[in-house]
């Protein structure tokens, strides 16, 4: 028994070590750094969690002293508190490193706040991490909650918010405006995965997955005598597909065009060979047809008479990719009938946009409001100046944040030049220089974008 | 040189900001901001807080943009300790565009210089100007002072310029910030060359040492 109780102390002290260090980092960032609140909340959460695992800590020890048969089962608690700590871990670093100064904080609060309109999605919030990688993510927290039930049956305090996500940064980017527009299709993600482990699950998510089946039974005549396997293999595919289309569309319609933009801008970034836009790989569509979807998404909700025809390499790829024949399409994977597969997936779509459409319903952007605002911001732009006020016929007016996002991505796309040539020896072929410029429209839309939610917000006098 | 009225600012304001004489003054949070000659400006939330340096004296040249200042963000809501007799960097929360014809300074608003916070040393600004101005303040008491962002803080008296030149292109320098921005010098042997200075004299000695310390 002395060995038990022995390895028992050792165990603890080891967590207890590990927990403790996890703390203090979490208090000294939270020193040194100003967060968004969901990030505040996580760290702070941590450092309760830390402290409950030191008392749970103490507790079994001194049980494991007074009652030694009792250790088998207290180190079985300790097990469970090993893999939720394991889990906390990989999500306290990248959180704490994404302070304020680090992230574009106005654009991921106005996302919360547009996530916030979507269904069921009122309480939603949204801890951004960092990650060395240039992508971006959603990491999903289905799995880390049920972490945190088991281990709530050994310390308190575990229990997360609900409706509280995970989406990663390449930290690279992090500060950028334009290109982390794209984190609009990662919260997509996080709504998908909130549908899906409600209990019961939306219904939309249920009618999309029975919609799935009859697809798939569809173009695939002899799918029902598919080993389960091979079925289930089929069905992954063609949801991993459907996600991927079900987070574009969400983006798009709570911020409009300028996710295209953004999503183009990071593909280029990642150097994607001109073969791989027809290619469906195992996990994504291939990005013609996610193309595809964003022109048709574009036309059919009226934004595309107001950025079809900008004089810009973004809208031509758009074009192209958009108007590639679903014949073309090729797949990237082995599997069994991949051909027929892609074909399941693509008679699917009509269903994914219908569910997009519901549940955005009251969160969708609006292409009046751009067309409205659009002069008025960019010529704020082409001025250097912050359109959180804008004066049209004589009076001040502020528009609204979506238009601003989406007149700073046109700007963007068609009038750097301008821009520079408005300024003293400044030229628009010198790299670094229009690196500075894009830097500051960024900055300058940011900017907008925070005051757009004081002038909201303030008190009429 | 006339100081402009609140009618006079109103009118501006109402300018687009294609307009050579317009004004922006953005955002503009409360009417009462407006004063019969004067607009109160507020806090912005971000700070350039002096770094503790290695070298024995500053060096103003091209590094001294990122050396010399940590970039701090306090949201609304929370607040900045200033220690006694110690400086920071802030900025306007509001974003301000200067008409061609117009040239403004920034005072220290009266409320907080009686608590001895001294907001603005080099307070003029030129016509055309655009951005959050940057503010050096001082707290020159002998206790700490608090700075909440989004509070009054200074206030801008604007003022016509006779015979200015309604065609001249804005400078990139300063061109825009929104937020503090730590200052923009050459190197004091590039600077002092153009008026004939020898690089060969004390100011390379300068450097050296500068460069050597960091």
């Amino acid at each position: 028994m002395v060995h038990a109780l022995e390895g028992l102390v050792q165990d603890a002290s080891s967590l207890h070590r590990l927990v403790d260090s996890v703390q203090r980092f979490c208090e000294e960032q939270k020193a040194a750094h100003a967060y968004r609140s969901p990030n505040e909340d996580f760290l702070n959460y941590t450092i309760t969690v830390a402290d409950e695992t030191k008392l749970f800590l103490d507790r079994a020890v001194s049980d494991g002293l007074s009652f030694p048969k009792r250790i088998p089962i207290l180190r079985a608690h300790l097990e469970t508190i090993k893999r939720f700590w394991q889990q906390l871990h990989r999500y306290v670093k990248p959180a704490g490193d994404a302070h304020r100064l680090r992230l574009p904080a106005p654009l991921l609060d106005l996302a919360t706040e547009h996530v916030q309109r979507v269904e069921q999605m009122s309480s939603a919030k949204v801890v951004a991490m960092l990650t060395p990688y240039l992508m971006y993510f959603q990491q999903p927290h289905t799995e880390f909650k049920k972490l945190t039930q088991l281990a709530a049956a050994a310390i308190s305090g575990t229990h997360l918010p609900e409706k509280l996500g995970f989406v990663e940064l390449p930290y690279s980017l992090a500060p950028n405006f334009l290109a982390n527009l794209v984190v609009y299709h990662e919260l997509g993600h996080f709504v998908w995965e909130e549908f899906e482990a409600a209990s019961p699950p939306h219904l939309g998510i249920a009618g999309l997955k029975r919609e799935m089946v009859k697809c798939l039974n569809k173009h695939i005549l002899d799918f029902p005598t598919w080993s389960p396997e091979d079925r289930l293999q089929a069905l992954e595919q063609v949801e991993y597909w459907t996600y991927e289309v079900f987070c574009d569309l969400f983006a798009l319609r709570l911020i409009g065009p300028a996710f295209s933009f953004a999503a183009i801008e990071f593909f280029n970034l990642l150097a994607i060979n001109k073969s791989d836009w027809v290619t469906f790989s195992y996990s994504h569509p291939a990005p013609c047809c996610r193309f595809y979807e964003h022109k048709r998404l574009l036309v059919e909700e009226g934004w595309w008479p107001y950025v079809g025809d900008l004089k810009s390499e973004y809208v031509s790829t758009i074009k192209n990719l958009s108007a590639v024949p679903s014949s073309r399409y090729v797949a990237g994977f082995n599997g069994k009938q991949p051909k027929s597969l892609i074909s399941a997936f693509l008679a699917l779509r009509p269903a994914i946009r219908r569910l997009v459409r519901t549940v955005t319903e009251h969160a969708k952007a609006s292409p009046k409001d751009f067309a409205f605002y659009r002069r008025a911001v960019e010529d704020s732009f082409l001025h250097g100046v912050v359109p959180s006020t804008v004066v049209m016929q004589g009076k001040p007016r502020t528009p609204t944040a979506t238009a601003i996002v989406n007149a700073s991505v046109c700007f963007y796309l068609t009038s750097m030049p301008r821009l520079m040539h408005n300024l003293q020896a400044q030229d628009a072929h010198n790299v670094s220089q229009r690196s500075h410029w894009i830097h500051r429209l960024e900055s300058w839309t940011m900017k907008a974008v925070e005051d757009v939610q004081l002038l909201i917000r303030r008190t009429p006098n | 040189m006339a100081v402009l009225s609140k009618a006079k600012i109103l009118q501006r304001l109402s300018y687009p900001v294609k307009d050579k004489r317009s004004l922006v003054i953005t955002p503009l949070l409360d009417m009462k901001s407006l004063d019969l000659d004067s607009v109160d400006l507020r806090l912005g939330s971000h700070f350039l807080l002096p770094r503790s340096i290695q070298q024995p004296f500053f060096c103003p040249d091209r590094d001294s943009a990122t050396s010399q200042h940590v970039p701090m963000h306090v949201p609304f809501g929370d607040y900045l300790v200033v220690p006694a007799h110690q400086t920071v960097l802030g900025s306007t929360l509001e974003f301000i565009k200067m008409p061609l014809d117009v040239c403004g300074e920034v005072l220290t608003k009266s409320s907080v210089a009686r608590t001895f916070t001294v907001v603005e040393t080099a307070p003029w600004i030129h016509p055309g100007y655009r951005g959050c101005l940057t503010l050096e303040i001082a707290n020159v008491s002998n206790t700490p002072v608090l700075l909440y962002p989004g509070r009054s803080i200074c206030q801008l008296i604007l003022m016509r310029v006779e015979g200015a030149d309604m065609g001249a292109l804005p400078s990139a320098t300063y061109f825009g910030p929104v937020y503090p921005e730590a200052p923009n010098f050459d190197h004091p042997e590039e600077d002092l060359e153009r008026i004939g200075v020898p690089k060969e004299k004390t100011w390379i000695l300068v450097r050296k040492i500068a460069t050597n310390r960091t």
